[in-house]
């Protein structure tokens, strides 16, 4: 049974869909974007959202909450029946920035948009379906939603089980699909991604045991070795090839033979040894430093960047012939934990139970649980713990329940996480530890009839811990006077490239660190902005317009300012 | 139909009348036939049951329900058609307005819930709300075409 969720302002589709799609659970209707978001927020493993687009609701509830830019004096009644005609396109940006994974069918088809624009952006993005007909009828929208809940499976115990948290959304699913195809066969895997992802991991983890290789892995992180000794490390050496080799040594290709070479950091290779490397993929042989003799290498080769290799390639650092022959039309990028938003809550849940079972923090949950009276299990195995938004209403002993305040998941949420899961794991280990320590030393102060200690069982995890510890971790953006003129009255800034769910979604996030850099450029001065953006001093409007849009908060901007 | 008399040869390119048309799309061609249309054919052949009637009251009496009360097919017609000029400035309109008229004069069979005079009709029924539902589409997709 599939969880749908509705947002409508009526119960037109709820009782269609009940009456004809029985077998599923649909939630009760949000009315508007605050209790979708609510309910998002709240429910778990939602499949589908069916979102109306016509909302006959209240001014206040209307998106987008400041008005101030697409409702003036003279045609408010005009601008805000516009806003209710087209308000399921404005709660579908907000859900796009929490849950980018999430299947939406938008009700309506494509001639039915309120813009042209509109119809282009939907259909550039991967999880947003129009309806096929002009006017819905409950055959037609059945067949659609079972369409689209085929392509969301959920991951089977075994997957589940994997170090790899692969989460329920189709892209990560269909990315673990691919991936365990490529794995069997002989051609070589790239992995893209940025740092912390877990491309290592995922080369271990999954594509090696999948290989159906009976020789070892070996990884090599080509960004520890110096390049001097490169070659001896990958191809070998035979005594006196050069002063210092007082011995004969294997290199990581004869020792992965048979097996999987995991090359890290690939764009650290010299053009020397790429043309080596190229021979290998060639014709499977290679010669060790030194040696005339030539030897067979059977590896099956994932090499991982977080590098752009094809601008290393038009740069001329990386040779084009051997990045043809590393089999980039299958290279994988795994998405950065931001990109993972559908997929939060699991990967906190599954991300704090590995960091649970640390020694350390494991002794501390055994002594938390000893001290307030709980059932630790016997035989020293570790406590059983739970973390989500609501705990059980019933105590408990025999397990410790993590209870995140809604800030708490804000802020890790909102969070950028530059180091992506490492980060992730490594501030998750620090919190429980920090939580627990003080839990644990206060133990002599709690009162017995402390009403905090109803619940033993339960230990909040509150934002006033959350803030501090992720506090050192933000990276500052550079000041705006970096920013450097560029020729005539142009400005020039830098922004980031992240990867996102569509080429929309990454030209929105660049548009997005423009607005908000010229926001502080130009000292909030929307007309100044515009004057820069449009060349009309008088189009601050369109400017605010824009921000809204992309929901930028202003009042936020004009906080960070002050 | 008999809609000549009634139609301007003015070109319609008015944004406000593509606007207004989208409205009356989704407000009326939508909900004019929004449970009928499920319907199995049986019903609209057989002895009219209560799902029947449910459906068709439902559709054509409360086409749009509103905070200030329920909306009959005709009067979405007519509120969302105010302020387009006579006569009308595109034909689809004038065939729609002749299939609403189609429905109007059903209005005392649908609100007695009269299951024989609604068996006679729910013919000339189905056959108004197709008519309102395809012209709407084409006009709405002709505007959007010429705009």
């Amino acid at each position: 049974m599939s969880s749908i969720l509705i947002i409508d302002d009526t119960d037109k589709y709820w009782e269609l869909c009940t009456r004809y799609m029985p077998e599923h659970e649909f939630l009760p209707p949000a009315r508007n974007y605050r209790e979708a978001a609510e309910t998002l927020g709240r429910a778990r493993g939602v499949d589908l959202v069916l979102l109306d687009v016509h909302f006959d609701i209240p001014e206040e509830e209307l998106l987008p909450y400041d008005k101030s830019a697409v409702v003036n004096g003279s045609d408010r009644e005009r601008a805000l029946e516009r806003l209710r005609r087209g308000q399921g396109l404005h709660i579908l940006d907000r859900l796009r920035q929490s849950h980018p994974d999430l299947p939406v069918i938008v009700m309506t088809s494509r001639d039915d948009l309120p813009l042209e624009a509109d119809a282009e952006r939907l259909n550039a993005e991967d999880y947003t379906y129009l309806l096929d007909e002009d006017y819905l009828d409950a055959r037609s929208l059945r067949l659609q939603v079972e369409g689209i809940l085929a392509r969301r499976v959920r991951p089977t115990a075994s997957e589940a089980e994997e170090p790899f948290f692969w989460g329920s959304t189709p892209r990560m699913l269909t990315l673990r699909r691919r991936l365990g195809i490529l794995a069997r066969g002989r051609l070589p895997i790239i992995l893209l991604g940025d740092t912390g992802t877990g491309k290592s991991l995922l080369a271990r983890e999954f594509i090696h045991p999948r290989s159906q290789r009976s020789g070892p892995f070996v990884a090599v992180d080509l960004s520890t070795i110096p390049h001097e000794l490169m070659a001896a490390y990958l191809f070998g050496v035979v005594k006196g090839a050069y002063t210092g080799a007082t011995a004969s040594r294997e290199g990581v290709l004869a020792r992965a033979h048979g097996g999987t070479l995991f090359l890290d950091e690939i764009g650290n290779l010299s053009l020397e040894l790429q043309k080596a490397l190229l021979v290998v993929l060639q014709e499977g042989r290679y010669s060790p430093v030194g040696s005339i003799e030539e030897r067979v290498a059977d590896v099956k080769l994932v090499v991982a960047t977080n590098e752009n290799l094809v601008s290393m390639v038009q740069a001329g650092r990386f040779r084009e012939d051997l990045y043809m022959r590393l089999n980039p039309a299958t290279a994988f990028t795994l998405p950065s934990l931001r990109e993972r938003g559908d997929d939060f809550e699991a990967l906190l849940a599954e991300f704090v139970g590995r960091v649970a079972l640390e020694a350390y923090n494991r002794d501390l949950l055994l002594q938390y649980a000893q001290q307030r009276g709980l059932e630790p299990p016997a035989g020293g195995a570790a406590m059983p713990i739970a973390i989500g938004k609501t705990v059980p209403t019933k105590p408990d002993p025999r397990r410790v329940h993590f209870l995140v305040h809604p800030s708490s998941f804000k802020l890790l949420r909102e969070f950028p996480w530059p180091g992506n899961f490492r980060q992730f794991e490594m501030f998750l280990s620090n919190l429980m530890t920090l939580t627990l320590v003080e839990l644990v030393d206060q133990a002599e102060l709690v009162e017995p009839d402390d009403r905090s200690q109803a619940r033993p069982d339960v230990i909040p995890i509150l934002p006033r811990v959350v803030r501090e510890l992720l506090r050192p971790m933000e990276l500052p953006r550079g000041p705006v006077g970096d920013d450097a003129a560029a020729p005539g009255d142009a400005l020039r800034m830098t922004v980031d490239i992240a990867p996102g769910e569509s080429l929309n979604a990454v030209s929105c996030d660049v548009e997005r660190q423009y607005l908000e850099r010229m926001y502080e450029k130009y000292s909030g001065d929307l007309g100044r902005m515009a004057q820069a953006l449009l060349g009309d001093v008088d189009g601050g409007r369109k400017v605010q317009l824009r921000m809204n849009q992309l929901g930028i908060k202003l009042r936020k901007l004009k906080r960070r300012r002050g | 139909m008999g809609v000549g008399p009634h139609v301007s040869s003015r070109p319609p390119h008015d944004p406000a009348l593509r606007e207004c048309i989208a409205a009356l799309k989704h407000d009326l061609g939508k909900y004019v036939a929004w449970r009928s249309v499920n319907l199995p054919e049986e019903a609209w052949t057989g002895p009219p049951g209560d799902a029947l009637v449910d459906a068709l009251c439902a559709d054509v009496l409360a086409t749009r329900r509103t905070a200030d009360g329920d909306q009959a097919a005709w009067d979405v017609f007519a509120s969302h058609t105010r302020d387009v000029p006579r006569p009308w400035p595109a034909l689809e309109l004038a065939a729609v307005e002749h299939a609403v008229a189609v429905l109007r004069a059903c209005e005392p069979a649908l609100r007695e819930r009269d299951h024989v005079r609604i068996a006679e009709l729910r013919g000339g029924i189905r056959e108004a709300q197709g008519t309102i539902r395809a012209e709407l589409a084409a006009l709405h997709r002709r505007l959007a075409k010429e705009s």
